[in-house]
């Protein structure tokens, strides 16, 4: 296992970063849903950082192209690639790296308050897609199913949300109530923004956990679900849309920026 | 799982000495627990097969009576089967046994952290405990004293004696009733000259450390009890803190 994965990670260090290397994400006008699109603008802003290009291609057929049956993926030279972890990681065989400057501390603090945002945002946003049965009614399930036709999409789409509903029934999310819902958000970005203080990003320079921390909180806020009022809990902390405010001109200043 | 119920009823704090940034890297380090330590403790307490049949049955069983004893457990473990099948991936795209292989990976590299962050202070945040020090001492103690059969992720704890010498440190300041029962245990001896230095630390803090709260303790002792009640003196003296842990 460990020796399949060193042998390809010397592989993919042996070749530069290719020219057409390409991320394939679901398109972003009626079918991307909150959760996705988080992920997908985190990776795009992780590359950006790392000042590699890639042509952004757009299929609704995404989710099965992914090797782990997630998006966003990469497909660069002869590799591919999905998820976030991952693709970090594969990006630093290639000899770009945004935490090598941190001390072992730092980057266990990264990598806390990485699994902080995994833990707690993307968890909340999958509970409001698919566990609350207003929003998975009105938008989930259609916007999920959109690309298939007929009795296809209906299908489709109740697999995904009951394959989510046993994850959250898992991590003991399903019970949840609004409210603790709502506390969960807070309290994760009460802890990011205790965190960031008056700062431009976490640890000086841009990390992958700005990314990350990036791709949520824009995605949160530009998304109105009805029912959740979770764009203001997160303005209730200024610096923290500023860092949204701040990112999105710095690394996105021309290109629209997708949104649910 | 009571390592779930107990990490629920922490909604309380003696943190009042922590600054902000503090307190918001007691919430990220729970949060990196929850996702890359809980799942391997809950597969090596209730999914490995030795540890389960051998230790964690007798042990659940005993505390209820007859009939329940016999399907309880059976229910608990399949309870955590199902959370851990979502801890990494989905199954059609990864095995059960690439599942099992990146939890573990993610455990020792979680501990790895924690043993970085803690450092060679004796509390997470300087010379007082805070609710991060109750948490990962909640985790890390059944994993470090319980005599399990399949071992893998305690030898590799044992490898890291910061973390050891912590969970020592939090028992005789928490829990001084245990940590004078454990004395007799073989892996508590080669701690002993350690120990000694510290108690006289834990001593003048004594006063300070009261503020944590009483709940706590409540809590932690009913879950620490239950485990270290029972305990045998296992064969741990021939191996002892291994540093051969798979890396």
């Amino acid at each position: 296992m460990l020796s399949v994965e060193s042998l390809a990670s010397q592989m993919a260090a042996a070749e530069p970063w290719p020219e057409n290397a390409s991320l394939y994400q679901l398109p972003t006008d009626d079918q991307i849903l909150l959760s996705d699109a988080a992920s997908c603008l985190a990776v795009q802003t992780f590359l950006k950082m790392c000042n590699l290009p890639v042509l952004v291609v757009f299929r609704s057929s995404a989710e099965s192209m992914s090797p782990s049956g997630k998006v966003p993926f990469i497909h660069a030279g002869n590799h591919v690639v999905s998820e976030l972890g991952p693709i970090v990681q594969f990006v630093r065989a290639k000899g770009h790296s945004l935490s090598e400057s941190l001390n072992e501390q730092e980057k266990a603090e990264m990598k806390a308050y990485m699994e902080l945002v995994n833990n707690s945002l993307l968890t909340a946003e999958l509970y409001i897609l698919w566990c609350d049965k207003n929003v998975s009614s009105l938008i989930s399930r259609p916007r999920y199913g959109s690309p298939f036709p007929f009795p296809l999409d209906t299908i489709l789409a109740r697999q995904k949300q009951r394959e989510i509903v046993r994850r959250m029934k898992a991590v003991g999310w399903a019970e949840k109530t609004r409210e603790q819902v709502h506390d969960e958000v807070d309290q994760s970005c009460r802890a990011l923004s205790q965190r960031l203080g008056n700062h431009k990003y976490f640890f000086g320079s841009p990390t992958e956990l700005d990314a990350l921390v990036f791709g949520h909180l824009y995605s949160l806020l530009t998304t109105d679900i009805p029912g959740y009022s979770i764009p203001e809990i997160i303005r209730n902390y200024p610096n923290l849309t500023n860092f949204c405010k701040n990112i999105d001109t710095h690394f996105f200043l021309q290109s629209n920026t997708s949104k649910v | 799982m009571e390592i779930i119920r107990f990490l629920r009823r922490m909604g309380y704090k003696p943190d009042s000495h922590l600054s902000a940034k503090q307190e918001a890297d007691v919430v990220a380090f729970s949060a990196l627990i929850e996702q890359m330590l809980l799942p391997a403790l809950l597969h090596t307490f209730w999914v490995d097969p030795q540890n389960y049949v051998e230790l964690i049955r007798p042990w659940y069983g005993a505390s209820m009576g007859f009939p329940y004893n016999l399907f309880l457990p059976y229910l608990n473990r399949r309870k955590v089967i199902s959370r851990l099948e979502f801890s990494v991936g989905r199954l059609p795209f990864i095995t059960i046994k690439e599942t099992e292989a990146q939890i573990y990976r993610n455990a020792r590299e979680c501990l790895n952290l924690l043993s970085h962050q803690l450092g060679k202070q004796d509390y997470y945040f300087g010379n007082l405990p805070s609710t991060l020090d109750a948490v990962v001492f909640a985790h890390l103690a059944p994993l470090l004293r319980a005599p399990l059969l399949g071992r893998t992720l305690q030898l590799h704890l044992k490898a890291l004696p910061n973390l050891c010498r912590h969970c020592s440190r939090m028992l005789d300041c928490c829990f001084p009733t245990l940590s004078a029962e454990g004395g007799s245990r073989p892996e508590r001896e080669q701690m002993d000259a350690n120990l000694q230095k510290l108690t006289e630390l834990v001593n003048k803090e004594s006063n300070l450390i009261e503020k944590m709260d009483g709940n706590l303790r409540a809590n932690s002792k009913s879950s620490g009890q239950g485990k270290s009640s029972q305990q045998v003196p296992p064969d741990i003296s021939t191996n002892g803190p291994t540093p051969t842990a798979g890396h």
